[in-house]
């Protein structure tokens, strides 16, 4: 690769640049931390337990919507307060008659909500409360036979009128802690149990202004579903959803860098062009990397306002996929082109020198977009649908994790050790600079330069990354009450890690672009072929580069000296 | 179970004092029976879209004029219940958990948290300022908060507030649709306080005993917030926890009784030399907010008092062979126990079943009870 703008830079302008992207940097940080509220919510519901008049098999929908707030207060629902209390009464009903139901989202202030199209998407979990019954003790991982319905209504339409928007029979098994009670069972109390929490549904947009949920647990004929629980006493739905403020505050950003990234690609790309020869590898790789990041920046998110789409969840996903797998492409090449072996110096700059490691990558990635299809591709047929409630379902997901992960580690390693490599020649060909040619000293000075700042900036950037979750996760388990937390960790993690990739795929772009100071200069790898007058001028700005670059505690003694004697010839 | 039976006619009796304890009667009255017995309104007030309108619901009407109908409420407390009737379906059915969790949690002491009668529903218990006294506070305002709690989350309530600054540390000021709304637990907490301490401040203005009835309905709050569960989800890419969120469920309430109880248990004994103290600075605050404080030690229950209404344990089932509260020896005082044989036949091993029938088989066995003389 030939110079780039990085090694032919002065030190103000490097400050400059670096000093621009730090400033970005942090206002996305405070950006996401005092003006972004959380970039979640979760809204709790308790189910309104209601008795109709007909019962339904399991697998029939043909029930009608049970409102519990409807035109004319609770529609088709004649409610029970209390379920334990009314069995006792033996009142003459069946699991097939009740029906929980929750509607979405609740009354505050007076005022009957509505969602917001900001509000992105849906997420519903299932929180079912049971009572101890020492006489039908509760067995290990009892499974949960439900009919769910979900239904629609918009504003304009009257209380009643509600639109099914998906229906489905679930089995979901229910993890619960059977020994949390022990202590009750010798003075015989009813008390409840402690249950795990059951993904119930996600909706990939959120375009209806009210939402409708019910569900029953239904028994059969045969009693062979719903049999192993004793009694439910209480069923919550924690419904989440994006903020609205945060959606705005997202947005925003994504529309400030999309221009930003595009022109920098324009100008990246029109220096390459100017180029007699054609675009190298790394320059290649790094334009392929600034296009995965404009394609994140793009808002698509505002599309949403206007058209139902169910697949923005999916589409998030992919997304960020492409952007990771671009990522780790990149530092494979990266890493590849700085090498610095001579023996295999010809057979660089090519794609296909590549191919094992981005095989690695490509598995990892496919898989993940594999279990990603199936969990939420299936989700736009069947938002009750998980992948993880039926053993198939569960092994498959398993597998397809395992692998990902596996291909994480072996990229990861085998980073490293390339990364190990290279700086064993580095040190091994900084130990012999002062013996080679001027222009071969030079070459190898730039390559050496340009890998240990991008090494500092991916380990920053990394570093970054690591310290903002860690903080956000630690501000989650900071939950205290009638504590004003004045900064919003968690949205300051995603708004500043977004910025951040923003800043590292920018500061490729600038710093990593051929150097016009190069311009005419011919195949680098044809180092003998240098003349003697543009050899002169390279050789006194990398001369005052080398100055001012501080890598003198890094260099071996003979080299360090070598360069104190040059510096006094200057002189 | 049938833990207790209550008269709706116990009250009405005596002088009609405002005093601390007086709004407890809400819990005997059943309002869900109103409630469900009032077809006309249905189960659920009326909520508008726009601008707020008079409430013209008859339910609401009716619930205002029970109201007034409650002997010895302060003037606030009648003032929140017109201006929101529906709060007072909460509050009233969180005073009925709180005492029945008071009966079960104590069913096997000596104190078996009677009900006394009169306007305070534990009429002389409260007034002794003891640590049962303590314990009904502290259990009563619990009640409150989890059943407001419940009502909110269950679109019962429609003036539950939208402040996104409580709990959860959210921003403030730009409502649900910036921000989304805080979790319900904070209108339960606001609307205990509010209702439940409003006693104190109106009848005896900093005296020591209602320093106790204020820090004893703190406890009470502060135990539903102790126990609240923290649960979490993931759901950033592919469900990974690169976006985790967490909300809080209420506790169960028996788990409350149970803190509660152990509160109970180590509860502490205040003076008015210790706070004065205490406010000079002389010495460390020596009881913390969340446990329990009473000022008199309480008597031991053992023997009938009509003065004092205490209905002794003669006549009490005691267990032969517990070694705890419930053992002969402890609840009889030391009296002695008869023993009953019987030879009865009854519903046995009786099971729940999903759902809603309850299978039992017949058995016939030999009790054998004892009775504390």
């Amino acid at each position: 690769m030939a110079g780039s703008i990085l090694e032919n830079l002065s030190n103000r302008k490097l400050v400059v640049i670096v000093g621009f992207v730090m400033l970005t940097l942090l206002s996305c940080f405070l950006l996401g931390g005092l003006i972004a509220p959380a970039p979640t919510n979760a809204d709790q519901v308790l189910g309104t337990v209601c008795a109709q008049e007909t019962p339904t098999v399991p697998g029939d929908f043909s029930w009608k919507w049970a409102i519990p707030r409807g035109s004319k207060g609770a529609t088709n629902c004649k409610v029970l307060h209390n379920l334990a209390d009314d069995t006792k009464k033996n009142i003459n009903i069946t699991a097939n008659h009740v029906v929980f139901t929750f509607q979405l989202p609740l009354p505050r202030e007076h005022k009957n909500l509505d969602y917001s199209r900001w509000q992105q998407n849906l997420m519903g979990v299932l929180h079912v409360e049971l009572y101890y019954d020492a006489k039908n003790p509760l067995k290990q991982d009892p499974e949960v036979d439900m009919d769910i319905k979900m239904g629609y209504r918009d504003k304009h339409e009257s209380a009643d009128t509600w639109h099914l928007l998906a229906n489905s029979t679930e089995k979901r098994t229910l993890g619960c802690d059977l020994n949390g009670t022990h202590h009750h069972q010798q003075d015989e109390h009813i008390y409840g149990y402690n249950c795990d929490a059951l993904a119930l549904f996600e909706l990939g947009s959120l375009h209806h202004d009210y939402y409708l949920v019910n569900i029953k647990f239904p028994i059969n004929r045969e009693m062979t579903i719903n049999q192993h629980f004793g009694l439910i006493n209480e069923v919550w739905l924690v419904v989440i959803h994006q903020n609205g403020g945060f959606t705005k505050v997202w947005t925003t950003m994504k529309c400030f860098f999309l221009p930003l990234i595009i022109a920098t690609m324009a100008w990246y790309w029109r220096r390459i062009k100017i180029l007699e020869r054609a675009p190298t590898l790394l320059e290649c790789s790094i334009f392929g990397l600034a296009i995965v990041m404009a394609a994140i920046d793009v808002p698509i998110e505002l599309l949403t306002l206007f058209y139902e789409m169910p697949y923005m969840l999916l589409i998030h996903d992919i997304r960020q996929g492409l952007f990771y797998a671009s990522l780790f492409s990149f530092w494979l090449i990266f890493c590849g082109e700085h090498i610095l072996e001579n023996a295999d110096n010809v057979e660089r700059n090519r794609l296909s020198v590549y191919w094992k490691q981005f095989c690695g990558v490509i598995i990892g990635c496919t898989s993940l977009l594999i279990f990603d299809l199936c969990e939420r591709g299936i989700h736009l047929a069947n938002p009750f649908y998980s992948i993880w409630s039926t053993k198939l379902g569960r092994d498959m997901a398993q597998a397809f994790l395992t692998i990902t992960t596996g291909c994480g580690a072996v990229y990861f390693f085998y980073l490293c050790h390339l990364c190990l490599r290279v700086r064993a020649n580095i040190s091994c060909k900084r130990s012999a600079l002062p013996g080679m040619s001027e222009t071969r000293r030079l070459f190898y000075e730039g390559i050496i330069y340009r890998f240990k700042f991008l090494l500092t900036a991916t380990i920053v950037a990394a570093a970054l990354t690591l310290v903002a979750l860690f903080m956000s996760r630690w501000s989650e388990g900071q939950w205290k009450f009638d504590e004003d937390i004045s900064l919003e960790y968690t949205s300051a993690f995603l708004t500043g890690v977004l910025g951040m990739w923003n800043c590292y795929v920018f500061i490729l772009l600038v710093l990593y672009a051929p150097s016009h100071k190069n311009k005419g200069r011919s195949e680098p790898n044809d180092l003998n072929n240098l003349t003697d007058e543009n050899q002169d001028s390279i050789e006194f700005s990398r001369l005052t580069h080398a100055d001012s670059c501080n890598e003198v505690p890094e260099c071996s003694g003979l080299a360090s000296l070598s360069e104190m004697a040059k510096k006094v010839a200057l002189d | 179970m049938e833990l207790f039976v209550w008269s709706l006619q116990l009250a009405f009796i005596g002088i009609v004092t405002a005093s601390s304890g007086s709004w407890m009667y809400l819990g005997l009255v059943d309002y869900q029976s109103i409630r469900s017995s009032d077809r006309l309104a249905g189960d659920q007030p009326s909520v508008d879209d726009g601008s707020p309108t008079p409430l013209v619901d008859p339910l609401a009407v009716r619930l205002s004029e029970l109201c007034s109908a409650v002997p010895g409420l302060v003037a606030e407390q009648l003032d929140l219940c017109h201006r929101n009737p529906y709060a007072l379906l909460a509050i009233s059915e969180g005073a009925r958990r709180g005492i029945v969790e008071c009966q079960e949690q104590f069913r096997n002491e000596r104190w078996n948290c009677t009900l006394e009668g009169g306007i305070n529903v534990f009429d002389m218990t409260l007034q002794r300022a003891s640590r049962e006294a303590a314990f009904i506070f502290a259990v009563t305002s619990a009640g409150v908060v989890h059943s407001v709690s419940r009502a909110c989350s269950a679109g019962n309530l429609t003036d539950c507030g939208c402040d996104p600054n409580k709990p959860t540390g959210h921003k403030s000021g730009r409502g649900w649709k910036w921000g989304g709304c805080s979790a319900n637990i904070a209108q339960g907490l606001d609307v205990a306080k509010e209702f439940i301490d409003v006693a104190e401040r109106e009848s005896e203005k900093n005296t020591l005993r209602s320093l106790m009835n204020l820090h004893n309905n703190q406890a009470g709050r502060i135990a539903i917030r102790k126990n609240m569960r923290l649960r979490c989800r993931c759901h950033g890419i592919s469900g990974s926890c690169e976006v985790k969120t967490c909300w809080m469920l209420l506790p169960n309430f028996e788990d409350i009784g149970g803190f509660l109880k152990e509160k109970y248990e180590n509860s502490i004994q205040i003076s008015a030399e210790g706070l004065k103290k205490q406010r000079r600075g002389k010495r460390r605050v020596p009881y913390s907010r969340d446990s329990l404080v009473h000022i008199h030690e309480s008597p031991d229950f053992c023997d009938r008092n009509a003065k004092k209404k205490i209905l002794g344990t003669t006549g009490r089932v005691c267990n032969k062979h517990s070694k705890g509260s419930d053992s002969c020896d402890y609840l009889c005082c030391g009296r002695g126990a008869r023993r009953i044989v019987k030879r009865i036949t009854e519903r046995c091993d009786c099971q729940f079943h999903w759902c809603c029938y309850v299978t039992c088989k017949l058995c016939e066995s030999r009790t054998e009870t004892y009775i504390c003389k």
